[in-house]
């Protein structure tokens, strides 16, 4: 079979029944379980995987991956309109996407991001197509050392995730990199910072984490103030905002482009992958474009990048999957299952005698990709109208997502706990113009970065930084410190100068640290310090191979904190003299009080659950929110609540079953 | 008298009226019901993946069709689904675990370990085994075709992988090449045997093994078929008197360890005695790899009735055909009552091998 033979006889199998069926059916599972937050690809590819036993390869194929193609697509939806990362790989679209939701240009960062994931899918997987061949030594040159080189260069740019002070940018991406230790070190076989609780030993669960960081304070928000997202009415917006989103892609087509590859790279590195593809293609896109400043607070381009770069990511992480049965992640180790099944080889025949099959996996690639983009940008418009609805009626809906969001990755109570925890860290944060984004991306990093290091010690020792990659890493790396130096002085010479920031003003759009609120900071700066120093003292009792990562990490973020503590020092002494500067704002004493209030009915809810089980809890919060909070009618509260509670069960007791908290003390509902 | 007799005859009718009703409902134990099946791994792992596969053959023969709803309850190596079904499962018979059981967590006594494996009840078991592989070069100047080439290895130090000083993955391999005297470099702290084998196939590690399914399904086409590892063992079955015997799972030119160790050291030699005891409990933990079990105190006609299902799924064409397609080998399985029992036998461990196990661990600390 020559290799045109092979492009049109793969096309020919997804093109033929019932292959294009099951293609669409994929598709719409996973733009369900995209678009859901805590769901996924992968929990998709796990529930549908038996239903392909006894289908062709092309048919299972078209299947599976016409669900995985998508998910990063529609995961755009809930990142966007709600400021909560659909999945793993859209985290950094919040960014900018959410505060365009609140300029009222929803319509426009979603038009955006499917234009940019469907060109990306598409080049992703056409990549893979050209690079089978040829790709075989570039997978085998990355080893642990070109891993760890990549993590530091990863972590550079945290520079430009940092808002105003380099201080609490550089603190905040340490503390992500102490989360990323907590659990069960396998290598040197010691339970860390793990507090007798059970659940932390498999790590911090990076779903209630994030969701607690991003979505908690948000919805805080959203409660207290009872705006809707969107700060501007939908009559003061423009028409069209999809068409412009994809004008948008257009004219930046060559930022799509470059994060289209750099979403194909780190897809086919194993061990990279989906969690770190969207912040390292935003990081590139806020280091290398001009006129930057918007990047964080509603910057297109902030949106185009990571989409670009999750959906490219696939293509490329088939690659090894396919040449070299080596997953690069769990989405692709089930893939590797169901080619077992359809008694197919991963390797050398997959680009020889199975060529066909492999442009089958192209094809429908392409097709997914195409189907779901043009599917959402149908539906785009309709779906950005929640931001233009009263806060109260969407907070309850929130919640409920967001709650199970966090429970269905391994349904236990010290799920909720984290998310409540990081729900408050994450407030308090915000309210405290320190930047989120480097402990998520601190954390994620901090995983690869430190079993990187291990194992290249183990096999390469000292020699690990001598590897001709690792060398070219190491000039990049210092090339990038450099400029996000230089960028930094040149910006702090720019806030110095006179700005048009007006204190107090609830509903401005600020980009993440972009703004200082020394009387909320201080004590998160002082915290830090304090954990830095529990850290390191506790990872004293260690031996040397689980020690040596988190008290390098505690002994430069303690120092990193001092640093962010003597700036808000400095901000809190000048606030009091009335010698501030007018982004150093005071704290808003009312608002502070009634979020945690608010907040207090959050932990309500889990105390409740104690109590009286989970399904009723969460339906008495929306009962409760819908009366007290938002003051609507009985009958409003009644419909709503059938409908919350129809939600709930299709979907969490039908499609995606959970395991409801039932309190040991009562007899069991769900049975 | 009429009246009495009346009355009596309507007692016995009622009686076995009633009666009849009970046989149906204990026939139909299930019915209406719904089973939550934990699985004590995360979605999409080995243990998702045939657990699901197992429960969807399963529930043919599961009288009253119960409807089956897979949760995960993930965490520390599937003690914390083991904890959360010890602890918490429901006894009413709905809820159901499919594990990989945290086998050496009970046997080194670790902490977070909270319930005793050996009192579930179990409904069946899956057994399979482990095949170590090792890199055609590994002994330079040297081409390695088999077990016998690497055994007149005594000066360099093979390079193995493992995940953890406490995994039983890193215990068996240095326990292995320790009791065959050959020199070996261990790293450890791989997440994953994909990452293990990814490290094999850049040549920075030599040798690894995997389960039968692991093997057939990445071993062989990654490292065998391409030319650059051949298979040399695997550990056996633990059988009488001492023994550790071919597994019938395994192809007849993979010899167990114990034919390894006799080819090098003599018919009827064994390592001291600790070793051998570790490594006969460390063989003997893959015999039951998979297990389906229900709570301690769970209903007995649930348990009952799910054993019968599990018997007769043993059996079915359609199921052993699966098995092969995900595993890649034939199917292993114990009865419930055979993995009952069989459990007793791993982790009833006496306590100076429980010691030497946490120290030789504890040794391999970096």
């Amino acid at each position: 079979m020559t290799f045109m033979e092979a492009v049109l006889d793969g096309l020919r199998l997804v093109l033929v029944w019932p292959a294009p069926g099951y293609m669409l059916l994929g598709v719409a599972i996973g733009m369900f379980f995209g678009a859901v937050p805590g769901l996924g690809g992968l929990v998709g590819m796990a529930i549908i995987l038996p239903f392909t036993f006894g289908m062709e390869p092309n048919v299972a194929f078209a299947f599976i991956l016409g669900m995985y193609a998508v998910t990063t697509t529609a995961d755009t939806l809930s990142s966007v309109l709600l400021g909560i990362p659909g999945t793993a790989a859209s985290q950094a679209t919040i960014l900018d996407g959410y505060p365009m939701a609140q300029r009222g240009e929803a319509s426009r960062a979603l038009g955006a991001a499917y234009t940019v994931s469907m060109i990306g899918g598409v080049i992703g997987a056409v990549f893979l197509a050209i690079s089978i061949p040829v790709i075989r030594p570039v997978i085998l040159s990355f080893s642990e050392p070109e891993l760890f080189a990549l993590a530091v260069l990863g972590l550079t740019m945290v520079a430009s995730l940092s808002g105003k002070s380099i201080f609490k940018g550089t603190a905040a991406a340490c503390f992500g990199l102490m989360l990323a230790t907590i659990g069960f070190a396998e290598f040197g076989g010691v339970r860390r910072y793990w507090f007798d609780q059970n659940f932390l030993l498999e790590g911090l669960p990076i779903v209630p984490y994030v969701l607690g960081l991003f979505a908690i304070p948000e919805i805080l928000e959203l409660a207290v103030r009872n705006t809707s997202i969107s700060r501007v009415q939908r009559e003061e917006v423009a028409t069209g905002g999809i068409i412009n989103g994809m004008k948008d892609a257009a004219k930046h087509w060559w930022l799509g482009i470059r994060c289209t590859c750099i979403g194909v790279y780190v897809g086919m590195l194993p061990g990279l992958g989906g969690s770190i593809v969207d912040w390292v293609a935003y990081g590139h896109a806020a280091q290398s474009e001009k006129n930057n400043e918007n990047f964080g607070k509603g910057d297109v381009r902030g949106v185009i990048a990571p989409e670009a770069a999750n959906n490219a990511m696939k293509g490329g992480a088939l690659l090894p999957t396919i040449a070299f049965a080596i997953p690069g992640s769990a989405s692709m180790a089930i893939l590797l299952s169901a080619f077992f099944i359809q008694g197919l080889e991963p390797g050398p025949q997959m680009l020889t005698d199975k060529l066909n099959i492999t442009f089958t996996l192209v094809w429908t690639l392409v097709l997914a990709n195409v189907a779901g983009a043009v599917a959402l940008l149908l539906w785009g418009s309709q779906a950005s109208k929640i931001t233009y609805l009263q806060g109260h009626i969407i907070v309850p809906a929130i919640m409920l997502v967001v709650f199970m969001g966090a429970w269905v990755g391994n349904g236990t109570l010290g799920n909720w706990i984290v998310l409540l925890v990081f729900g408050v860290i994450g407030y308090f944060m915000k309210l405290g113009g320190w930047p989120r984004p480097p402990i998520v991306l601190g954390f994620v990093l901090g995983k690869i970065m430190e079993e990187a290091m291990n194992l290249s010690m183990q096999t390469h020792a000292w020699g690990s930084f001598t590897r001709p990659i690792v060398l070219v890493i190491i000039v990049l790396i210092i090339a990038t410190i450099i400029h996000a130096v230089m960028k930094q002085r040149k910006k702090q010479k720019e806030l110095a100068e006179p700005s048009e920031f007006k204190p107090g003003e609830g509903s401005m759009i600020v980009a993440e640290g972009g703004k200082d609120c020394p009387p909320a900071s201080w004590p998160i700066s002082a915290l830090l310090v304090m954990m830095f120093v529990y850290c390191f003292v506790e990872a004293m009792q260690w031996s040397f191979s689980p020690r040596v990562f988190p008290q390098t990490v505690s002994t430069i973020g303690c120092f990193l904190a001092l640093g962010a503590l003597i700036y808000d020092l400095k901000g809190r002494a000048a606030l009091k003299a009335g010698t501030a500067a007018a982004d150093v704002v005071g704290v808003d004493s009312a608002y502070v009080l009634k979020s945690l209030y608010y907040l207090s009915w959050l932990i309500g809810i889990f105390v409740l659950t104690l109590l009286i089980g989970q399904f009723p809890s969460l339906v008495l919060f929306v009962i409760l929110y819908l009366k007290f909070w938002g003051n609507f009618s009985w009958k409003v509260i009644a419909i709503y609540t059938v409908f919350a509670i129809t939600f709930l069960l299709i979907m969490f007791n039908e499609i995606v079953p959970v395991l409801w908290y039932e309190p040991p003390h009562l007899p069991s509902f769900f049975v | 008298m009429n009246l009495l007799k009346h009355s009596a005859l309507g007692i016995m009718a009622a009686a076995v009226v009633v009666t009849g009703l009970s046989v149906t409902a204990d026939a139909q134990f299930f019915k209406g019901k719904r089973v939550n099946i934990i699985i004590n791994y995360g979605a999409g792992g080995n243990t998702d993946i045939q657990g699901r596969m197992v429960m969807r053959h399963m529930k043919k023969y599961i009288k009253g069709k119960p409807r089956l709803v897979f949760r995960h309850v993930s965490g520390a190596g599937g003690v914390v689904g083991a904890n959360f079904l010890g602890e918490a499962g429901k006894k009413n018979g709905t809820m159901m675990g499919v594990f990989t059981i945290p086998i050496m967590a009970q046997v080194m006594k670790t902490p977070e370990l909270r319930v005793d494996l050996s009192a579930f009840h179990y409904v069946g078991a899956i057994g399979q085994q482990t095949i170590g592989h090792i890199r055609k070069d590994a002994i330079p100047g040297k081409t390695i075709k088999n077990y016998k080439d690497l055994l007149a290895n005594e000066s360099h130090a093979i390079r193995t992988g493992g995940h953890g000083p406490t995994s039983s993955k890193d215990l068996r391999t240095r326990l292995l090449f320790q009791a065959l005297k050959i020199p070996l470099k261990h790293v450890t702290g791989y997440k994953s045997g994909g990452k293990i084998r990814a490290a094999i196939l850049k040549n920075e590690l030599d040798m690894t093994a995997d389960s039968l399914a692991g093997y057939y399904g990445r071993v062989v086409v990654q490292l065998i078929k391409p030319g650059i590892s051949v298979p040399i063992w695997h550990i056996g079955t633990p059988g009488p008197n001492n023994t550790i015997l071919h597994s019938p799972t395994v192809p007849k030119n993979i010899p167990s360890f114990q034919a390894v160790y006799e080819e090098k050291f003599g018919k009827g030699a064994r390592p001291d005695r600790m070793t051998w005891d570790a490594i006969r409990t460390i063989g003997a933990s893959r015999e039951m790899l998979r297990i389906l079990v229900f709570r301690k105190g769970t209903n007995p006609k649930a348990v009952a009735e799910m054993r019968a299902a599990w018997d007769k799924t043993m059996l079915d064409k359609a199921f052993l055909a699966d098995y092969r397609k995900v595993n890649g080998s034939d199917f292993d399985g114990k009865s419930g009552a055979d993995a009952q029992k069989y459990v007793k036998t791993i982790v009833d461990v006496p306590k100076d091998l429980e010691k030497f196990l946490l120290d030789y661990a504890n040794a391999a600390r970096g």
